[in-house]
């Protein structure tokens, strides 16, 4: 249904525009301006009702990007879990080097 | 003694591999990054869309309206697709911030940093003089099998996030495929319903000399200049038409070559030059406008 509005909508825009001088010549001579302006608002109309159709297929999908950034920021924060966890090995070799130097030290302050 | 050899000989087979691995992961770090990077200018592209297409219905308006002279200063309301666009925008956003987290977990640093922690280690464990000695054998392969080891881990923790990398790469392409269509015809309304209508603009409203003071084409009567001039102006309007479409198109490609890559990746034993192939499809897909 809504794909052949879609299709009915996008077939009179095209209609218009490709004699949009002579129809809006047709309407200036039969009303004026006057004439002229309303015949470019149901125009607008119908542009307006094409991007309607056109955001409501996209908002069909809205919900599942805002799914999307919810996993790619889990994602992100394991990733940072895992680099933590990574830097620890060498946080731990960089700590028993502390000690042994401590110890080192401890030593000659005792004269051992 | 065939122990500690079968260990080393398994370390070092298994260190080629890590290696390999680090190295991939990284380089699609970076291509995923400039992926999601490709998405966010193409959003800002189809952003900017709704100003243009405000800009080109004006003209058209001032263009064909039979008095010119009486009318009102044209004010076409442009559909506004902002709400679209922000969750779209957000989640490529939150992409980029995964591929830089994985880029740190791909550097090469950290077995580098192993090697050189465990050389200090061991140095410190020498100066102390109460202490015994290391054995040689040890002292000097100890620092490599270390470095080995932090490698083997890295590998094994790129490759299981790869496998989710994966997945997620796979649901922003379905969701893309899904949008794609109906942003094609948004752009196509766009530049179709501005070529169309000034395709009737009158020719009288158009100066065939100060067209000719702008180009250097050899036309001599006054309508075959303003024709020369319209199918130039219209031929601009397509291109632009076509390169937002083929952006879109390129973006869709870009992201089915980074899930490609992820899904070889995350293979027991991945195909290098599929990988390889995958990445330089992506090099060549962004670079092009």
């Amino acid at each position: 249904m809504q794909q052949e509005l879609k299709k009915s909508l996008s077939a009179a825009i095209a209609q218009f525009n490709s004699k949009r001088s002579q129809l809006l010549q047709a309407a200036f001579q039969s009303g004026g301006q006057d004439a002229v302006e309303k015949l470019e608002q149901e125009y607008d109309v119908l542009r307006d009702a094409y991007f309607e159709i056109l955001q409501r297929e996209l908002d069909e999908n809205n919900h599942l990007y805002k799914q999307l950034t919810d996993q790619a920021k889990t994602e992100a924060d394991n990733l940072t879990k895992s680099i933590k966890q990574l830097n620890n090995i060498n946080d731990i070799i960089n700590l028993a080097t502390s000690v042994i130097n401590l110890v080192g030290r401890i030593l000659i302050v005792l004269g051992v | 003694m065939k122990p500690k050899l079968a260990f080393l000989l398994f370390l070092l087979l298994t260190s080629c591999s890590s290696s390999k691995i680090i190295e991939l992961g990284g380089k699609t770090s970076v291509k995923g990054a400039e992926v999601s990077q490709k998405a966010l200018d193409v959003y800002s592209v189809l952003s900017n869309q709704a100003a243009i297409d405000k800009s080109q219905q004006d003209k058209l308006k001032v263009l064909t309206n039979p008095s010119p002279a009486t009318m009102p200063l044209p004010n076409t309301k442009a559909k506004d697709f902002s709400n679209q666009l922000s969750p779209r925008i957000q989640a490529y956003k939150s992409l980029m911030a995964v591929y830089a987290a994985f880029a740190l977990l791909t550097d090469s640093k950290y077995a580098d940093k192993t090697e050189q922690a465990v050389s200090a280690l061991q140095d410190s464990y020498n100066a102390i003089s109460k202490l015994p000695d290391l054995p040689d054998v040890v002292k000097s392969k100890l620092p490599g099998v270390a470095k080995l080891i932090t490698g083997s881990i890295q590998a094994k923790k790129i490759r299981a996030h790869n496998e989710i990398l994966y997945a997620l790469s796979q649901a922003y392409l379905s969701l893309w495929k899904a949008d794609t269509s109906t942003w094609e015809e948004y752009i196509d309304l766009i530049y179709n319903s501005y070529a169309d209508g000034l395709n009737t603009v009158d020719s009288k409203r158009y100066d065939a000399a100060k067209i000719a003071q702008d180009i250097k084409e050899p036309y001599k009567d006054e309508a075959t200049i303003i024709l020369m001039y319209r199918l130039r102006n219209r031929d601009e309007i397509m291109k632009q038409k076509n390169d937002t479409r083929k952006q879109l198109n390129d973006l869709g490609k870009a992201l089915e070559e980074l899930t490609l890559a992820h899904a070889e990746i995350a293979k027991e034993k991945p195909d290098l030059s599929t990988i390889i192939s995958s990445l330089n499809r992506i090099e060549e897909l962004l670079k092009t406008k």
